[in-house]
């Protein structure tokens, strides 16, 4: 008995050396975390979700603090108790440059049955704007008794390794969501220009596996129970042909609808995708017709989608709290009326 | 003994209050006055009473502008209601005074208009026009200020607010009033009906309904509605789940967009069609208290925007 005890320690340490082998290769490669066959044989996935590391810091994932706030570390990475976090100087405006080890800081209202919003925060998947679409978001959510958490997901330039990250982020949500004190079946994710991108992306493509299952955790689905997007970026065909295949900074042209709100081909629409609430202003001078293919594509798949576009605002203005003159500074209030009609505030079944 | 006097004294207080909390009716005038009204045909007024105490008004030969007067000292702004009802029958509570009423209650005089009605919609947009000219003509009277004039309007009564948006004068001077512009100053569509071309064609043109083709061709405006950079900004309500309707507010917001004019567009999932101000606690009924705001920012902008011309 205490020699089969033994095997299956040491299988589970070779499986840990093999998981975290493979989240290194994970963080820093841009196209993809391809697994090749001799490592999928080696790795056995844990049964169960490790929650504390070994002493050799080889957990999926990995709970602890910063600065006095629970933090996770989608990935593991790094041995709990041990710093972690990457320092960086953000700036007035906190735009954090570097993420390869992603996190999702977390904001927990303890309020039973309250729902929890996955923040995306925009910045062109060069950086997040850790501020204006991170922070101030999470205390708006907090303030109404919604759990939230910023996911820090990786940047610069990795968009795949991005998609990755959102959906453990949201798996990791679910499979805790009992012990957060958080409703499983009323996670969002909300995400604001690039990180609406991002928001949408998991929302439409949650059922495919973008990474090798590692743990339980990754058992959970990764669909979210609704979608927030925020002046949202290259979710129409021509914006994102120009961002990402072509590569061109150039004016969008103006041709017909057909063409200008064609839905991008890196999403796909269907009756099962999450129902949506969209913030947009007509004179957004980098995200034309983004928001509006993306709404169409949920109305002709029948999905439930709300829209709130308004003429003034820009683009970036996060909550727009201090825009009091102009329509767009009353969104995150009717976002408020919502969530609680979606059944995302405290004490609602 | 003491009971009898007692009962009688609270029915009487009960038939006072009762009397009292029946809303006061607003004051009504008759738009075309003396003059020749445009675009006559034949109608018979009839008045139907819904179970919950709303008018249902039709055939009307004397158009009229019911006023409700906000309290306020300065000038104020005024919108005119138009009811929807396919352009046959007005809803006339639902979709004008209650709406009047709440915007008078917000510092913003309203003027429910009775429009002709049944299937008159020339008659239709002469009487808004000549509404609008109206007040403008009245401002002084009226306590309201002449170039803060909006027009709003419900499903066919929207159509007819998109219409008088676009359209040149469509009936010949018939006196002094019709010296002011017939154009708003801003517009409130509210599920509004027929400004997309098929919808229009299936309902106004005796057209086969047709399938979905693609975007350039369900989403086309209405050829009624000549849009421009010069047309009044709106503020467009519409639910998801109003099938039958959709596609009209979707076709007039396109329009706008790319006619670079100042647009809100609140789509809400849930709502139906023609629920007025009857959703109070549903996402889709906190469109009053974003339209009330909508119009004072605008009119505050337009106010900042003449001060520059000067």
């Amino acid at each position: 008995m205490k020699n089969m005890y033994a095997i299956l320690l040491a299988c589970a340490a070779i499986a840990c050396v093999s998981c975290a082998t493979n989240s290194a290769e994970c963080s820093g490669d841009k196209t993809g975390c391809a697994v090749n066959n001799a490592q999928k044989s080696a790795a056995k996935p844990a049964t169960t979700p490790a929650e504390k590391s070994s002493d050799t810091g080889k957990s999926t994932v990995v709970y602890t603090e910063e600065n006095s706030r629970p933090v996770v570390y989608i990935w593991g990475q790094c041995a709990r108790g041990n710093a972690c976090q990457e320092p960086q100087n953000m700036g007035k405006r906190m735009f954090l440059r570097n993420v390869s080890k992603p996190k999702m800081e977390l904001f927990l209202t303890g309020k039973p049955g309250s729902g929890f919003v996955v923040i995306c925060p925009g910045g062109g998947y060069s950086f997040l704007s850790m501020k204006n679409e991170g922070y101030e978001i999470a205390e708006y959510l907090n303030s109404l008794g919604v759990s939230a958490g910023i996911l820090c997901y990786r940047v610069p330039d990795n968009t795949q390794g991005a998609l990755m990250d959102v959906q453990r982020a949201i798996r990791i949500v679910r499979a805790n969501a009992k012990k957060w004190g958080v409703n499983p079946d009323k996670i969002a994710v909300m995400g604001f220009s690039a990180g609406a991108d991002l928001s949408a992306r998991i929302s439409t493509q949650y059922n495919r596996d973008w990474y090798e299952k590692l743990d339980g955790i990754d058992r959970e689905s990764a669909r979210p129970d609704a979608t927030v997007l925020v002046y949202p970026a290259y979710l129409d065909a021509q914006m994102y042909r120009m961002r990402w295949v072509e590569r061109v900074r150039e004016d969008l042209q103006v041709r017909d609808y057909t063409q200008d709100y064609a839905l991008s081909p890196h999403l796909n629409v269907d009756k099962n995708t999450p129902p949506a609430f969209i913030v947009q202003t007509l004179d957004d001078k980098s995200c034309k017709n983004s928001s509006i293919a993306y709404f169409l594509a949920l109305k002709d798949a029948g999905v439930d989608a709300n829209l709130y576009y308004c003429d003034k605002g820009g683009h970036g203005y996060g909550l727009a709290a201090r825009k009091t003159d102009t329509m767009v500074s009353m969104w995150p209030k009717l976002l408020a009326k919502y969530l609680q009609i979606s059944g995302f505030l405290p004490g609602q079944k | 003994m003491t009971t009898k006097p007692i009962f009688i004294a609270a029915l009487l207080w009960w038939g006072v209050s009762a009397s009292l909390a029946q809303n006061p009716q607003g004051k009504l005038v008759q738009i075309w006055l003396e003059a020749k009204i445009p675009e006559v045909q034949k109608s018979e007024f009839a008045c139907k009473v819904r179970k919950n105490g709303d008018r249902i008004i039709s055939g009307t030969q004397a158009p009229s502008l019911e006023i409700f007067q906000a309290k306020s000292d300065k000038p104020t702004p005024f919108v005119i209601v138009c009811p929807g009802g396919g352009y046959k029958i007005l809803s006339y509570d639902a979709e004008g005074t209650k709406v009047a009423r709440r915007l008078a209650e917000n510092g913003i005089s309203a003027g429910v208009l009775s429009y002709r009605t049944p299937d008159n919609r020339a008659g239709a947009l002469a009487d808004l026009q000549r509404a609008v000219r109206f007040v403008r003509a009245n401002a002084e009277q009226l306590n309201v200020a002449g170039d803060k004039i909006a027009v709003m309007g419900f499903s066919a009564g929207a159509n007819l607010t998109a219409r008088a948006a676009n359209a040149q004068p469509s009936y010949a001077e018939v006196d002094k009033i019709d010296k002011e512009s017939p154009v708003p100053n801003l517009t409130g569509l509210i599920y509004p009906a027929y400004c997309d071309e098929p919808t229009f064609q299936q309902c106004w043109a005796s057209m086969k309904k047709r399938e979905s083709i693609d975007y350039n061709s369900d989403y086309a405006v209405s050829k009624e509605l000549p849009v421009s950079g010069g047309t009044p900004a709106a503020f467009i309500v519409q639910a998801l789940d109003d099938r039958a309707w959709v596609n009209s507010s979707v076709a007039y917001f396109l329009a706008l967009k790319k006619a670079g004019v100042p647009v809100e567009f609140h789509m809400f999932d849930r709502g139906g069609h023609g629920f007025g101000m009857e959703r109070p606690g549903e996402l889709i009924g906190q469109w009053p208290d974003l339209f009330i705001a909508w119009l004072k920012k605008k009119f505050a902008e337009l106010d900042a925007e003449n001060h520059k011309k000067r």
